[in-house]
């Protein structure tokens, strides 16, 4: 056979082997889309939930709710500061 | 040779026949055939962007986004022998008028919505109850972790005329733009069964919106509101704001107005409410305003601290006009100290006379009276100066003790700022950083917006203030042991023509530590009728907040 009727030869094989390899991929991807459905679904219903806990989180880290959770536990404002001053006590001597 | 012709003419023919059919289909058809095949083969979702959240100086969220539910209904799936209990059972969780909820699903729709921002617990009890034709959209919603902190601040998102979401008033409203972010587009491919398939999504360019990064400190921010609530019941004031400033920087550290709002629900509140007084109120400063005019005379060499006052031995007559001092008492020959001290109008006439009209307008310009400070604030107001030929010798004998010209809070606390921050005025924002919502982080510099006066100025100034504020008429309240500039004001309120006799609006101003300020501070009370006077209503409540400050930022005492 003439060198030019062997390439024509691969090619024609190389063809059908890709279209073959092809096929089946496509076909096995084609039923994915039901794992990829439900991996959607969870990541969804994942995120759902972070939201849902930063929002509680946030509540109970608000001053206002850490003030009135003081309150009720029974700690008081403080009204004023005392302010300390006067000489350092020094022996000089 | 003619059957070969015809045959050749048959084929050319309905090769044209052909040519002009695809023509058609792939030409003129070809928009409504895409149409049709993408809705054959995929579904386009239009991906709506998370609003960005607005974070305060330690990074905690006071405005954030929370994941509710918009409940609609399909009436058509709703039978008549159900749909009384159908709008009982969606009554009793949602809190809404059975009757409500009753005629909307009595409408000839395939959709109605019956409410929006549905709570996550509420979905659960409604979907629970397996009501036929009921169904659930996902949303997002504005949430205040701390309630209505810096609510005029912040602001509140509604709805525009398309019915999306929009910021209105504070910095909801000026960053709208940013926060809001842009929708993307995909597109999800499914099979004839209508399930999907792996493949890529075109997502085009979906962007959350930037969040905002505040120089506003949460914890000054808590003790200021309530600090001013409880001020403004004990003085028995109308209402009460308090605003503090980074005079280095023109970073606010908080602001506060009593009465407020909640965002979360600001239909329930009148929309009296919903504007910033400190931004968006005009009045007569008062007394606080002499600094700016004392220190603007002295800046140009026209008065020194020791300059004697030869016209404050009694009332003093300008324009018709007689004009007293807030105790009656005069003290003649008396030094710009001592004016300043005693509060003394008929020595300031005689500073503002010595300013005259030009270098008044001039001075008063130069510390950005009459103009907007460009704070990032929605809703920002200014009242322009008179221009100079429309000024009597009256207006520029008042104008020398802040009345008869109006500033908003925010334009005296920036201008007083300047005397803080060695003569340089600073451009007052409330914004630090903006966190894209790609992941970059943009600071916004200080901005230095002029220099009314010299560094040696504002020092002389500074000491006229510190000796006011220790042995003027707030000194019963100071704090011993710091340093502290500052100045009271009781201005008259006018009304139709005239100055109400009853009613003032007490103030203090003031910026501590003195030689190197922390902060500046303006607290405003409206009407208080426990007293009227500033020095026995906003400036306890100025040295009450300064405490808690001193305390905060670990600033001992000076001596």
């Amino acid at each position: 056979m003439k060198p030019s009727g062997i390439f024509i030869l691969i090619l024609f094989f190389i063809i059908i082997t890709l279209s073959i390899v092809q096929v089946v991929i496509s076909n096995k991807l084609s039923t994915t889309g039901i794992e990829l459905g439900r991996i959607d679904d969870q990541i969804t219903a994942l995120k759902n939930e972070n939201n849902i806990l930063q929002s509680k989180l946030l509540t109970r880290e608000s001053f206002i709710n850490i003030a009135s959770s003081a309150s009720t536990l029974g700690f008081v404002e403080e009204k004023e500061s005392i302010l300390l001053s006067g000489s350092t006590p020094l022996a000089l001597k | 040779m003619w059957r070969y012709r015809v045959v050749l003419f048959f084929l050319f023919t309905c090769f044209f026949i052909v040519i002009a059919r695809l023509f058609y289909w792939q030409v003129v058809k070809a928009d409504q055939l895409a149409l049709l095949g993408k809705s054959q083969y995929g579904q386009e979702v239009t991906l709506l962007p998370q609003r960005g959240q607005i974070e305060t100086s330690d990074g905690f969220p006071i405005v954030a986004n929370k994941l509710s539910y918009l409940v609609f209904a399909n009436p058509k799936e709703i039978t008549d022998k159900n749909r009384e209990k159908v709008s009982l059972d969606l009554s009793s969780i949602l809190k809404i008028d059975a009757a409500t909820i009753s005629a909307d699903l009595n409408e000839n729709l395939l959709w109605v919505p019956i409410k929006q921002n549905v709570s996550v617990d509420a979905k659960t009890e409604i979907e629970n109850l397996q009501i036929p034709g009921v169904g659930f959209e996902k949303q997002y919603s504005r949430f205040y972790p701390e309630a209505s902190m810096a609510a005029q601040l912040v602001g509140f998102v509604g709805k525009d005329i398309s019915g999306n979401d929009k910021g209105y008033f504070g910095l909801e409203g000026y960053y709208n733009r940013l926060l809001r972010g842009e929708p993307g587009i995909a597109v999800q491919i499914h099979d004839a069964f209508g399930r999907p398939i792996l493949a890529k999504a075109n997502n085009s360019s979906q962007i959350n919106g930037s969040s905002l990064r505040l120089s506003i400190n949460r914890a000054i921010q808590f003790i200021v509101e309530k600090k001013l609530k409880d001020g403004v019941k004990k003085y028995g004031a109308v209402s009460g704001m308090v605003g503090i400033m980074n005079p280095r920087t023109g970073a606010i550290i908080a602001m506060a107005s009593y009465p407020s709002y909640d965002p979360g629900s600001y239909a329930n509140y009148p929309d009296s409410l919903y504007a910033n007084p400190f931004i968006s109120d005009l009045y007569e400063p008062g007394s606080t305003f002499k600094p700016i005019v004392m220190s603007g005379a002295i800046d140009q060499g026209l008065i020194t601290p020791e300059t004697e006052c030869p016209i404050c031995a009694g009332p003093v007559s300008v324009g018709g006009y007689k004009i007293h001092t807030w105790d009656n008492k005069y003290h003649k020959n008396t030094t710009m100290i001592k004016v300043m001290q005693h509060s003394d109008n008929t020595g300031m006439v005689f500073v503002a006379q010595t300013l005259g009209v030009s270098r008044m307008i001039d001075t008063l310009n130069k510390f950005g009276i009459g103009e907007t400070t460009g704070i990032d604030l929605q809703g920002e107001i200014a009242m322009p100066l008179k221009p100079k030929n429309l000024w009597y010798p009256v207006d520029l004998a008042t104008t020398g003790f802040g009345q008869g010209i109006s500033v908003t809070p925010i334009e005296l606390l920036d201008a007083i700022s300047a005397i803080a921050n060695n003569g340089k005025r600073m451009e007052p924002h409330v914004v630090s950083e903006i966190l894209t919502g790609n992941g970059n982080t943009i600071k916004i510099q200080p901005k230095v917006l002029d220099t009314p006066i010299s560094k040696e100025t504002a020092k002389v100034m500074t000491e006229i203030l510190v000796n006011t504020a220790n042995n003027g008429e707030s000194k019963w309240t100071r704090i011993k042991g710091y340093r502290i500039a500052g100045k009271t004001g009781t201005a008259s309120i006018p009304i139709d023509g005239h100055y109400d006799p009853t009613k003032t609006i007490a103030s203090f101003i003031g910026y501590a530590p003195a030689d190197h300020p922390k902060f500046a501070m303006l607290v405003i009370l409206n009407k208080p009728s426990a007293a009227i006077y500033g020095s026995e209503t906003a400036a306890p409540l100025f040295y009450a907040i300064a405490r808690d400050l001193f305390i905060y930022y670990h600033i001992g005492p000076d001596d």
